[in-house]
């Protein structure tokens, strides 16, 4: 069918899914180790890239500064801010603190790091000594003979030093900074190196000018001065007539910009390897790409499962409806054939009333014109007694109630089945064992006495002629509220009055059981036992007109049992004695014409 | 001619020519007509107004007699009709007896032509123009209708008319219009005028006048 071969395409392509969903894993898993190498790679190249482009931006602020450029100093610190990714390497350490550290003094503010002194012109050459006063605020310059004090916390002119506050600093001079011990001395070819000599590292060196030259340091004497002041002062020049001051604290915030620093304290723990917090964050955020990719994926092919299974539902859902319809359609079928076969018996029907009225009639005419004494009056009355037969045969085709009351008035289900049993006990009962099991309380709605008398006679006739007049005949019912399946299905829904009728014949093979309802359909075709095939389409007939239910349960050898559905009476009120005097009425006589008009005398 | 009976008309409209024979065989004292169909039935319906019609529900052609009672009625309102049917159920015989244009009687088949016969007679002598002269003697007893001269002998000579043709179905003498007139207490004029209307009507053979003509002078 199509609709399974469609099932198992999708089956197929969701197993196809999973294949490719564990694919799909594997390749994002791949792909998320690929890209970390790869961003490792990548981060060296830029790193490259940044280190050359690094050095041409030392050139440029090199050139800019030379020329005298206004925006050099800023342009660097802003190309300083972008040289975060570059560490360890001694060289451009030393190029950018050359460029730094040249900037001239031009500037008042406050926050420059360091101020480069020029000594007033004219100044005569000689045995240049510095040294600082007690609180650290001011620097003593002697120059030819003369004290001269800058106060460093703003520029001013020097005073004279008294003389006992003279001091000659001689290098090397040692201080201290945030715990460890710093020296700084005068190179032979004009540098000033300020070395660490707890971690023996070289911290700064102060390469030698193209005119200026450092050529003495001055320390405060006991090293206390620097850390408590963090001041360092230098002069410099042919003449030595620059004296340049360098305040460490901003020294080593300007190095920190660059990564760089002196250890601190523990001179036995290795410096630290400075890291670039994007370095350790890439991989992790292609990692973290890598699993959102995954999870999205994943997400988007369960979806997908979701979608599958609930197309697969729907397919199935699709087929039972399908079977449902195809149901449907097999019992619209079958009514319709039942109809067209009423339609069929109808016109059966009409015809061999026709014959038989004409039989009738010529018989009558027959008789007339024969004496009253004649022999041949004997075979007329056979010719009657024919045509008779015929009506009740025609009459059992056309299924006319017995009582053709529309239905309405309620009535107890057991005085019927009495009734309709003590009508049969004699002719079709006799050898029947009999069982009747229903309460007097049930009561029916909405179906005339007759039509439900009719059904029952028709029933257990059948169950009679089905057993060959020996056996057991059961008869019960209850009110049900849900029934599995129905060959009729009522048309009000329930509760219904069940009325069960099981006979132990020998049951209806499964081949027959379709076809039992037809009229005409008879098994019992063995001489004077042949049936009309009338009495089950007749109560199809009106079970279809009532809207009751009907059902079937037999099997070979396993006997039949037919199931009536009724409408129960909401109220439960019993009859009332006019309607049992109704039902006493005797059935209108098939020879006399119906009379609603009494002819006027 | 002298033998000749007054006869009721009857039309048998009946596409079975074996059951119409068969009627016609059963039903003495009649005359008829036999239609197959209902256009054939209307016809005859205007060229003559039957005493009685027989009506067989299933016709040639896919008629119904049901259908073709509405034009029946149309056309002879007065004229009794007799159904004959075998598969009408109980509830569209119900219908075709009910209400304004109803049959009179609904016969089931097979046809017992006793049961025809005594029907027949019912009808022909009670239903029909004894039906509407009773009618009409009830609408002037509740005063429905003025009771003038003009109405009352017009009632007075519909109900002498009804029962002349009584008196001269059942007996095949020839009429005597002087002992029927002193039996209906009017002149002989009234009689002769009367024989005149139902031989005009179709209700009486044309040569029962002549008969009486004949007579007349003596």
């Amino acid at each position: 069918m199509e609709i399974s071969a469609t099932n198992e395409a999708v089956r197929r392509a969701m197993a196809r899914t999973r294949w490719l969903h564990g694919v799909l894993i594997l390749l994002v898993l791949v792909l998320g180790l690929i890209s970390l190498q790869a961003g490792r790679r990548l981060e060296q190249v830029r790193a490259e890239l940044a280190k050359s482009r690094w050095h041409q931006w030392i050139e440029e602020s090199r050139t800019l500064r030379e020329r005298g450029e206004p925006g050099w100093f800023q342009s660097a610190r802003e190309r300083l801010g972008q040289a975060r990714l570059i560490r360890s390497d001694h060289v451009l350490r030393q190029a950018w603190l050359d460029c730094l550290l040249q900037y001239p003094a031009r500037r008042e503010e406050p926050a420059v790091p360091y101020r480069v002194l020029i000594f007033p012109a004219g100044l005569q050459r000689g045995p240049l000594r510095f040294n600082f006063s007690a609180d650290g605020s001011r620097l003593i310059a002697q120059i030819d003979a003369r004290n001269v004090v800058w106060n460093l916390g703003e520029p001013q002119r020097p005073p004279r030093l008294s003389a006992g506050m003279e001091r000659v600093l001689e290098p090397p001079v040692v201080g201290r900074v945030a715990g460890s011990r710093l020296q700084a001395r005068v190179t032979e070819t004009g540098k000033l190196e300020i070395q660490d000599n707890v971690s023996n590292a070289l911290v700064i060196e102060l390469r030698g000018r193209s005119q200026l030259q450092v050529e003495t340091v001055a320390w405060s004497a006991d090293g206390t001065w620097i850390a408590d002041s963090g001041w360092i002062a230098g002069a410099s020049g042919p003449q030595q007539r620059v004296i340049e001051l360098w305040h460490i604290p901003a020294l080593r915030a300007g190095l920190a910009l660059l990564d760089l620093d002196w250890a601190d304290a523990d001179p036995s723990v290795p410096p630290k390897t400075p890291r670039d917090p994007g370095s350790w964050l890439r991989p992790f955020r292609l990692a973290l790409g890598s699993f959102l990719v995954l999870a999205v994926t994943s997400a988007v092919i369960t979806h997908q499962h979701l979608v599958y299974r609930r197309y697969l539902e729907a397919q199935k859902a699709a087929a039972a409806q399908a079977e449902a319809l195809e149901q449907a359609r097999e019992r619209v079928a079958h009514a319709d054939k039942m109809r067209a076969l009423g339609t069929l018996a109808a016109g059966v029907a009409h015809d061999f009333n026709n014959l038989l009225s004409v039989i009738q009639m010529s018989r009558q005419l027959v008789e007339r014109s024969l004496p009253v004494t004649a022999p041949a009056r004997e075979h007329l009355t056979n010719i009657a007694q024919a045509v008779d037969q015929g009506r009740s045969v025609v009459r059992s085709i056309l299924g006319y109630s017995r009582d053709g009351r529309p239905g309405g008035a309620p009535n107890r289900i057991a005085e019927i089945v009495d009734e309709t049993l003590n009508l049969l006990r004699r002719q079709f009962l006799g050898g029947i064992e009999l069982e009747a099991r229903v309460s007097k309380d049930l009561v029916l709605q909405g179906i005339s006495r007759g039509r439900l008398e009719q059904i029952l006679l028709n029933l257990l006739v059948n169950a009679s002629e089905a057993m060959g007049g020996r056996g057991r005949l059961s008869l019960c019912a209850e009110v049900v509220e849900t029934v599995p399946s129905f060959t009729i299905t009522p048309a009000r829904p329930g509760p219904w009055i069940e009325l069960r009728i099981g006979d132990s014949g020998p049951g209806i093979s499964s081949d027959i059981l379709p076809r039992i309802f037809e009229p005409f359909f008879t098994t019992k075709n063995l001489g004077n036992q042949r049936g009309t095939g009338l009495g089950l389409a007749t109560v199809w007939r009106i079970v279809t007109e009532e809207g009751l239910g009907l059902g079937v349960h037999t099997a070979p050898g396993l006997g039949t049992e037919f199931l009536l559905y009724l409408p129960v009476s909401a109220t439960g009120a019993g009859p009332s004695s006019s309607e049992k005097s109704s039902e006493t009425q005797p059935p209108p006589s098939p020879t006399s014409p119906v009379q609603p008009k009494p002819p006027t005398p | 001619m002298n033998n000749q009976q007054v006869r009721a008309h009857v039309l048998i409209i009946e596409d079975d020519p074996v059951q119409a024979r068969l009627y016609q065989q059963g039903l003495s004292n009649c005359t008829f007509d036999v239609a197959r169909n209902g256009d054939e039935a209307l016809k005859h319906l205007e060229r003559r107004t039957p005493a009685l019609i027989l009506l067989d529900h299933i016709l040639e052609s896919g008629d119904q007699g049901l259908g073709l009672l509405p034009d029946i009625k149309r056309l002879a309102a007065h004229v009794p009709v007799i159904i004959v049917s075998g598969t009408l159920a109980i509830a569209d015989q119900i219908r075709a007896l009910s209400g304004p244009g109803a049959a009179h009687y609904v016969i089931e088949k097979p046809v017992d032509l006793d049961l025809l016969e005594r029907t027949a007679k019912t009808a022909l002598e009670d239903c029909g123009l004894g039906e509407a002269v009773a009618a009409l003697r009830s609408l002037e007893r509740a005063e429905l209708i003025e009771t003038g001269e003009r109405e009352r002998l017009f009632t007075e000579r519909l109900a002498r008319q009804h029962a002349l043709i009584n008196r001269l179905r059942s007996v095949t003498a020839r009429p005597n219009i002087t002992q029927l007139a002193q039996e209906f207490g009017v002149d002989r004029r009234s009689i002769r005028r009367d024989l005149h209307d139902l031989v005009t009507r179709g209700q009486l053979p044309g040569d029962i006048i002549g008969k009486e003509e004949d007579e007349a002078p003596r």
